[in-house]
């Protein structure tokens, strides 16, 4: 790109040619160069992710957050967090409910499902499941059972 | 406040101006994508490195338009330069701002999910904002449009480049979305087939608008087979091209066999090829 005239330039000056450096305020610098810094920050950030961090499909965890009595029951509010990097669609999670002293083995006293449209990779959404017995008194499965690629 | 010293008396209240127009711009034109659950989702989970290459691809469209759309009679490429950059940050920042408000954006999110949604929205936000500057532009760049020969960019490649321009920006406003393939889905060879046609008559409606508008041909290389040869049918080339990039920027062609990603990119191509030839009407 060529480089513009020197604006006290001996020639004279055409009406719009020679004076482009004092057309460009120092406002107009500055936003420039936030454009500039936000454009390479984005570029920087995605090709990062997509050059120097592994790839590894959706490994989700899902961990109980609080309990809350509703009107028809228990509503069990979940964090599920994907540790991988790829995005999981229509992620189900499923909550299972155990009597406290009867092993993993036994059926779940109660069941209950949620399905999060998306979970992309290395975040966080919530959900809840609603329970009619108290998950605080049963010891609670909380699961990822399947998803499909976006 | 700055401006009682500064050289240019009223630089800085004008720019002030000019910025406030340029995020109106950016609002009004990326709105639709601004609220179009597909886009969100493609800020994700679409191709980092072909988001990557999207941003890349957009720095010299702006420049581009920054020096058609008429802010300058002569070519001042640092000046055009530096308005695409504003042009960036105006994008970027509107579509966070406006994400936010949505609660698209949260706290939770991690930074890769944060930066590809705000990146993908600032490429039809920036452009946006330059086409609000030169659509609603202000008393002297009005003037400086008004030299300029008829008003509009003269050059065979310069009419090119605003058609993939205007192609590129319609294109991109539909094309985030499932329909896009659901349409292809639906048609068969024949409706493809109709589609093209009709796609090309539409550009060449606008095209013989455009060149015959009011008076004779006046260069004698505007003859109508000339003109349907020269902007029609190379102007329907570059809108399929261009719906194929998009296409195939958002993941869209994938697993598809060659006919039914042929559909979509001709079910594109009609948008791509309105959108190319309205902007040399528009700009």
């Amino acid at each position: 790109m060529s480089a513009p005239e020197p604006a006290g330039g001996e020639r004279a000056r055409a009406p719009h040619a020679g004076v482009a450096n004092e057309h460009i305020s120092k406002w107009e610098w500055a936003a420039a160069a936030l454009g500039v810094v936000l454009l390479l920050g984005a570029i920087g950030a995605l090709l990062y992710d997509a050059l120097a961090r592994p790839t590894a499909p959706p490994d989700v965890v899902v961990r109980a957050e609080r309990v809350v009595p509703v009107r028809t029951g228990y509503l069990l509010e979940f964090v599920a967090e994907n540790r991988g990097s790829e995005t999981a669609a229509d992620l189900v999670v499923r909550g299972e409910l155990r009597g406290r002293g009867d092993g993993a083995g036994a059926p779940p006293l109660e069941t209950s499902e949620a399905t999060l449209d998306y979970l992309p990779g290395r975040s966080e959404r919530k959900g809840g499941l609603h329970f009619s017995r108290d998950p605080r008194a049963h010891a609670v499965t909380l699961q990822p059972t399947g998803y499909q690629e976006p | 406040m700055a401006r009682a010293q500064t050289a240019a008396p009223s630089s800085g209240q004008s720019f002030v101006t000019g910025l406030a127009r340029a995020v109106g711009g950016a609002v009004i034109f990326s709105l639709p994508v601004l609220m179009t659950m597909e886009m969100w989702e493609l800020g994700f989970h679409m191709s980092r490195l072909r988001l990557a290459l999207l941003l890349v691809v957009n720095i010299p469209l702006l420049v581009g338009l920054s020096h058609f759309s008429g802010f300058e009679e002569t070519f001042e490429p640092l000046e055009d330069v530096v308005d695409a950059f504003v042009a960036y940050a105006v994008g970027f920042v509107a579509a966070a701002i406006v994400l936010a408000l949505f609660g698209v954006l949260r706290v939770g999110m991690s930074l890769d999910e944060l930066v590809g949604k705000v990146a993908l929205q600032a490429v039809p936000g920036s452009m946006g904002a330059l086409l609000a500057q030169s659509q609603f532009g202000g008393g002297d760049r009005e003037e400086k449009r008004a030299q300029r020969e008829g008003g509009r960019p003269s050059g065979y490649a310069s009419q090119l480049f605003l058609m993939a321009a205007g192609a590129l920006f319609l294109a991109f406003n539909v094309a985030p979305t499932e329909e896009m393939v659901l349409i292809a889905h639906k048609m068969t060879a024949w409706h493809v087939l109709a589609l093209a046609a009709v796609s090309l008559a539409g550009m060449h409606a606008f095209v013989y608008a455009l060149e015959f508008r009011g008076q004779h041909a006046i260069t004698p290389g505007h003859s109508e087979v000339g003109v349907f040869l020269r902007f029609t049918v190379v102007g329907y080339a570059i809108a399929l091209l261009i719906s194929a990039y998009v296409l195939w920027t958002f993941g869209r062609l994938g697993g598809m066999d060659r006919i039914e990603a042929t559909a979509a990119i001709v079910v594109l191509g009609f948008p791509a090829a309105v959108g190319a030839a309205a902007a040399r009407l528009i700009l």
